[in-house]
Parts: structure tokens; C-alpha cells; sequence
């Protein structure tokens, strides 16, 4: 694993210098010996710093050449977060119940290849439960969207 | 002194005891316990909602309700921790780690069990402990300041760092992350903000449970994705029997669950440290004490029992500032604190004489809550782990659409479930490096209180770094950080000098 680790000391060391680029926009308060708002931000960039470089060295030095973190099936994990994000991109726009539906039923049909009618039952079954859970006993304002309006259209619209 | 508590007590138990009361606090522990399941809907969301439906219900009837639903979230908690890796709250994180690698190997029934028993067990003995040192513990609790508190957050974040992989280097790169995570949004002491890029929603910063729910709950499914899932392996359980706890299971959590139950309650009384502290805490000491340390993550027992006992007996280690100085020791508390304003109540030393029936008939109905639970969890067991019979695709879908709702249901925010969907690959990625996740949530969770003590401290001291150092209890603190954090090294060079005078 040893390119990974490297691969993430190097990132974090990034992260570390970007982060105190931007605590030194707020004032530290060394000099006036009060801690401003500055000051842990600072501290906190220093330390992870220093800890990244320990830790890109460690990982020099010490890290077994065995198999990378990427191993394994890859594309799958692609689909996978390409079809969440669908989700949460599309729920304002089309509301919970079409989200969630058309989420899990292109899930189960093309990530886990279920038959069709399992991965429409088992997607259609999932968002009633949730919808009736949260919005109806929880009272979650779940996004509406175009459900409701499909929904109102059909004279199924409940609780306003 | 002793007499007169039992005596009070059993007062209690009569105003517990009736009717209308047990009631109230069957309704409280139930509502607890599926709130505490639910990830995004927690007991302050629960307890804050049902304030308004208080008016004209009898002032003890409310608050047997109210800190029913307190404690009933703290059991339900551990339940879709240990079967699916998603902490419904951020004292549930500790169990989510061995909790569910136990159910990965088909022990999901003894966890849940043994979470449920050592919940009541310490929640009972921390009702003991309210009933007879409140108003002594009280007491020290007034004497942390700023400075004591700085300290005791180094000493559990050096704890959680060190003692949750073993490797400090990972764990205390994940606790600068975690503490840099609760830097974004509003200064706490200038109100200025912060790294928020522009974006309102992260003026109020991020929040830990869009942040757990991401490195825990998303993480795994993605983790399964590649890895082509487990799930399918997990599924015989043989007699209904295997479901419960061994002897043996209850033996080795014995002891865990009475020191947690001490751990939790101290940290309890401390006005912000609270359940989740007590559970980081109890993790950490379990393992420092185990014999077989390197197991800690693989799927210990004794890893659920400590930290759930923890988180339970710290609800009455909450109760003691709350009741007897009126100072709330956690966000439901606070949320509390003000139904009992509501109600017409004063909390503060005053409540024992001027309403005792009021004070002892709640201190009561938490015995009666805890049995309560005990008995709705232990038969509940094989319903709940018929979860893990479901395939990987369909668990799967489940987590990430109940991840989703939850972090929405948070904060009725769609922002957040973009940074939960970062977290999510973020968590994933450290995850596949070998980073624990714990430390960072636990400095998210703390890292702005963190920052006020320690900024607080240094207003004091004129900026001065020695108050630290000066002030007997933080120089406690501290150095017991500095001894678990040198605690492998030290460990090891003992191993070294046994193997050499063995030779």
C-alpha cells in the first residue's frame, strides 16, 4: 500500500499549508498576548503538518509493498456514487418519492443486477416506508418536487 | 444522610409507581428508543418537539416523559450501530466499531444483548449514584474551569488517538482533522467567520452527524461495493439461543460495564464533556486494560459493553448539575432545563425541599425506565438482527437512503448531504489506509469547546500557556494525556526489559 500512503502524505501535507495560508487571514495574537481567532487554526495547521511529513517519511521508509487501496472492483464503486449523487442532485427537483425511487430501482437493476420486478418492488417498498416514517409520524419536511405535484395531479396528495 | 435518601426513594416510587406515570414513561422510553435508532432525529430534536405538548401536564408526569426519552436514545442508539455501522448518535460511535464487526461474524444477537444489559445495569447504578452523591459530586464539578476542561478534552483526545488503532501517528492525524473540521463557521468567542468559503451553511459549521454518518454508514456500503460485500456470510445463526448473550460474554463484561459505569458517570456530571466523551473514554480505558489489546476493532465484546454502559450512566450523571444547580451537562439537558422552566420549576439546590416529590418521584421512574427498557430490548433482539438476513443490495439501498433522510432531517438542509456524500469518499479512502474514523468525530464533536476553554484559559492567563500547568487538576489531566500518549512506547520498553532479564 505503500503508493497510497505516500499518495495521501503528500495530499495531506497540501492541505496543511493551504490551511494555515488561510489562518493567517485571522489574527493570531501572539504579539498582543490575546488568543485571537486566529491562533488554534494556525496551531492545528502546524501540528498536521508536521505529522504529515512523519507520516510521508513512516510511509517511505517502513510501508509494505503489498496491494493498493484501489484494488477491487472500481467501476462499481463509479456507478455507485455516481447514482447517490444522483440522488441528492435531483431531490429538490423531483422530491423525495421520485428520487428515491428511481435511485434505488436504477441501483438494484444495474449495481446489484436484480430482476426488474424485485427492483421495483424492493425501491417502491423503500420509499413508502421512509416517506410514512419521517414525513408522516416524524414530520420531516421531505422535499417535494414534481412527486407532490404528480401526486396532487392524481388527487393522491395528503397533508399539504 | 443515607436513611433519609432511601426514605425520599421510596416516596419516589409511590409517584413513580402510579398509574399515569408508568404511562408517561413507557411513552418516553419507547419514543427513545426508535429516536435513537433513527440517525438525524436525536433525543434534543424528540425532547424539543414534545415541550409544547407538556403545557398542562403535571410538572413531574413531563419530565418522566421527557428524560424517559433521554435515556430510551441512548439504548436504541447501539441497535443500527451494531447491525448496520450507522450511529444514530454520537455516544453510539465507540459501539459502532467492534459492535458491528461482531455482527459481521454472526454475533449481531449477543451484542445487541449484551449493549442492552450493560445499558441497564449502568443506567440503574448511575440512578444509585443520583439518589445518594449528587449534591457531593455537584460540588466538584464547580471546581473545572476553563483550564480543567482544556485538559481533560487533550487528555480524551490523546486517549481516543492512541488507544483506538494503537497507531498514534494515524490516530492523531484524524484528531488534528476532526479538530480543523470544527474550526469552519462562526469564532465561538468573536463571532467572526471562518473558512466558509462564502457559503452560508457553513457559517453555522458542520455538523459531526452529517460528518459520522458519512465516514461510517456511507464508507462501509462503498467499502462493501468494491470489496464485493460479506453480507451473504453472516447469515446462520443456528438455535434462536445464539441469539443471547453467553456466560461467558456476560463474564468478560462484568467488569467493563462497572468501570464504564463510573467513567460515565463522573463524565456526566461535567457540564459539556457528556455521553459521548464517556463513551471514548471507557473505549480507550477497555482497551488499555484488555489482555489482548490488538483484538480491539476486530469485534470485542467488551468494547460494546463499556462504551454503552458508559453512555447510559452518564444520562444520570447529567441529571446531577441539572437538578441540584440547575446547570445543564449536555444539549438535552439544556433543552430540559427549559421545560422546567416551562413548568413553572426552578432547578438549583432549592428543588430538593421546596418540590421533593417532584425531584424523588422522577429520580424513581428512572429505575422503572431502565426495567422498562431491559424488557422491550431483550425479546426485540431476534426481530432486530432478522435485519442482517437481508442481502448486501438491498441493506445497502436501506443504509443510503436512511443516511440520506437522516443528515436531511438534521437540519431540513440539502447542503449537508453533499458534505455527507464527501465524507462519505473521504471516509472510505481512510478507511482503505487504516485511519481511525473515531478520533476525528470525537474532536468534531468537541473541537469547538475545545477551542473556548483553551482561548477562555489564555484570556485569563494573558496568554500566558502555564495556567495549564499551574492549576493541580489540569496538570492531572495533563500528564495522565502525556502517559497514554507515550503508552505503547512505554510498553513496549517494558516488554523489552522483561524479555531481557527473562534471558
Amino acid at each position: 500500500m505503500r503508493r497510497g500512503e505516500i499518495v495521501c502524505g503528500i495530499l495531506m501535507m497540501g492541505f496543511a499549508v493551504f490551511y494555515i495560508y488561510l489562518s493567517w487571514e485571522f489574527p493570531i495574537g501572539f504579539v498582543k498576548r490575546v488568543p485571537g481567532s486566529g491562533m488554534l487554526p494556525f496551531i492545528l495547521g502546524i501540528t498536521l503538518l508536521l505529522l504529515s511529513v512523519l507520516y510521508l517519511l513512516r510511509s517511505w521508509k517502513k510501508a509494505p509493498k503489498g496491494e493498493e487501496f484501489w484494488a477491487g472492483d472500481i467501476k462499481s464503486l463509479v456507478i455507485c456514487l455516481i447514482f447517490y449523487l444522483g440522488f441528492i442532485v435531483s431531490i429538490r427537483g423531483l422530491g423525495f418519492i421520485l428520487s428515491s425511487f428511481f435511485f434505488g430501482l436504477m441501483t438494484l437493476r444495474f449495481l446489484f443486477k436484480m430482476k426488474w420486478p424485485t427492483s421495483i418492488f424492493c425501491s417502491a417498498a423503500f420509499t413508502l416506508i421512509l416517506q410514512v416514517s419521517f414525513y408522516n409520524l416524524l414530520g420531516v419536511p421531505l422535499p417535494k418536487g414534481l412527486s407532490w405535484k404528480i401526486l396532487s395531479a392524481l388527487g393522491l396528495g395528503y397533508g399539504g | 444522610m443515607l436513611f433519609e435518601a432511601c426514605h425520599s426513594l421510596l416516596q419516589g416510587f409511590s409517584v413513580a409507581l402510579s398509574l399515569k406515570n408508568l404511562w408517561y414513561c413507557f411513552i418516553g422510553v419507547t419514543v427513545g428508543n426508535i429516536v435513537g435508532v433513527l440517525p438525524g432525529f436525536g433525543p434534543v430534536s424528540a425532547v424539543a418537539i414534545l415541550i409544547p405538548l407538556m403545557y398542562g401536564v403535571e410538572p413531574v408526569s413531563a419530565i418522566i416523559l421527557l428524560a424517559g426519552i433521554y435515556y430510551g436514545a441512548m439504548y436504541g442508539g447501539s441497535i443500527t450501530s451494531i447491525l448496520l455501522k450507522i450511529p444514530g448518535e454520537s455516544s453510539s460511535v465507540m459501539t459502532a466499531i467492534d459492535g458491528y464487526e461482531l455482527a459481521l461474524k454472526g454475533r449481531a444477537g449477543p451484542a445487541l444483548g449484551i449493549s442492552a444489559i450493560a445499558s441497564f445495569v449502568a443506567g440503574t447504578l448511575s440512578v444509585i449514584f443520583l439518589t445518594f452523591f449528587a449534591p457531593l459530586l455537584a460540588s466538584f464539578a464547580l471546581s473545572f474551569g476553563a483550564p480543567e476542561y482544556f485538559s481533560l478534552m487533550v487528555m480524551g483526545f490523546a486517549a481516543v488517538a492512541v488507544l483506538s488503532t494503537g497507531d498514534a501517528l494515524k490516530g492523531g492525524i484524524s484528531a488534528v482533522l476532526g479538530i480543523i473540521l470544527a474550526t469552519v463557521g462562526s469564532d465561538v468567542i468573536t463571532g467572526i467567520p471562518r473558512f466558509h468559503f462564502g457559503s452560508i451553511y457553513l457559517l453555522d459549521g458542520i455538523d459531526f452527524l452529517v460528518v459520522a454518518i458519512g465516514v461510517f454508514a456511507i464508507a462501509e456500503v462503498l467499502d462493501n461495493v468494491v470489496t464485493k460485500s460479506k453480507f451473504g456470510q453472516r447469515l446462520s445463526y443456528g438455535k434462536w439461543t445464539n441469539l443471547l448473550p453467553s456466560l461467558n460474554d456476560l463474564k468478560v463484561s462484568f467488569w467493563p460495564t462497572i468501570r464504564a459505569t463510573f467513567i460515565g458517570f463522573t463524565t456526566g456530571v461535567l457540564p459539556g464533556a457528556g455521553a459521548t466523551i464517556a463513551s471514548f473514554i471507557s473505549y480507550a480505558t477497555e482497551k488499555r486494560v484488555s489482555k489482548y489489546p490488538e483484538k480491539f476493532g476486530t469485534g470485542v465484546m467488551e468494547a460494546v459493553a463499556g462504551p454503552e454502559a458508559a453512555n447510559n450512566a452518564a444520562t444520570g450523571g447529567a441529571m446531577v448539575p441539572l437538578l441540584t444547580l440547575g446547570i445543564p451537562g449536555s444539549n438535552v439537558t439544556a433543552v430540559m432545563l427549559g421545560a422546567l422552566m416551562m413548568l413553572g420549576l426552578q432547578p438549583g439546590p432549592l428543588l430538593f425541599k421546596e418540590h421533593p416529590t417532584f425531584v424523588w418521584g422522577f429520580i424513581a421512574s428512572m429505575y422503572v425506565g431502565n426495567v422498562m427498557l431491559l424488557i422491550l430490548n431483550i425479546p426485540l433482539i431476534g426481530v432486530f438482527v432478522q435485519v442482517l438476513r437481508l442481502s448486501f443490495p438491498i441493506i445497502a439501498i436501506l443504509v443510503l437512503e436512511i443516511s440520506l433522510v437522516g443528515v436531511y432531517a438534521f437540519n431540513n438542509n440539502i447542503f449537508d448531504l453533499y458534505i455527507m456524500f464527501v465524507f462519505g469518499i473521504i471516509g472510505f479512502l481512510l478507511k482503505k489506509l487504516d485511519f481511525p474514523l473515531a478520533p476525528m468525530i470525537l474532536a468534531l464533536v468537541l473541537g469547538r469547546i475545545f477551542e473556548e476553554h483553551c482561548r477562555r484559559s489564555l484570556i485569563i492567563s494573558d496568554g500566558s500557556f502555564t495556567i495549564f500547568l499551574t492549576r493541580p487538576i489540569s496538570l492531572t489531566l495533563l500528564v495522565v494525556a502525556v502517559l497514554v500518549m507515550f503508552y505503547p512506547m512505554i510498553l513496549d520498553f517494558i516488554r523489552q526489559h522483561r524479555k531481557g532479564k527473562d534471558k
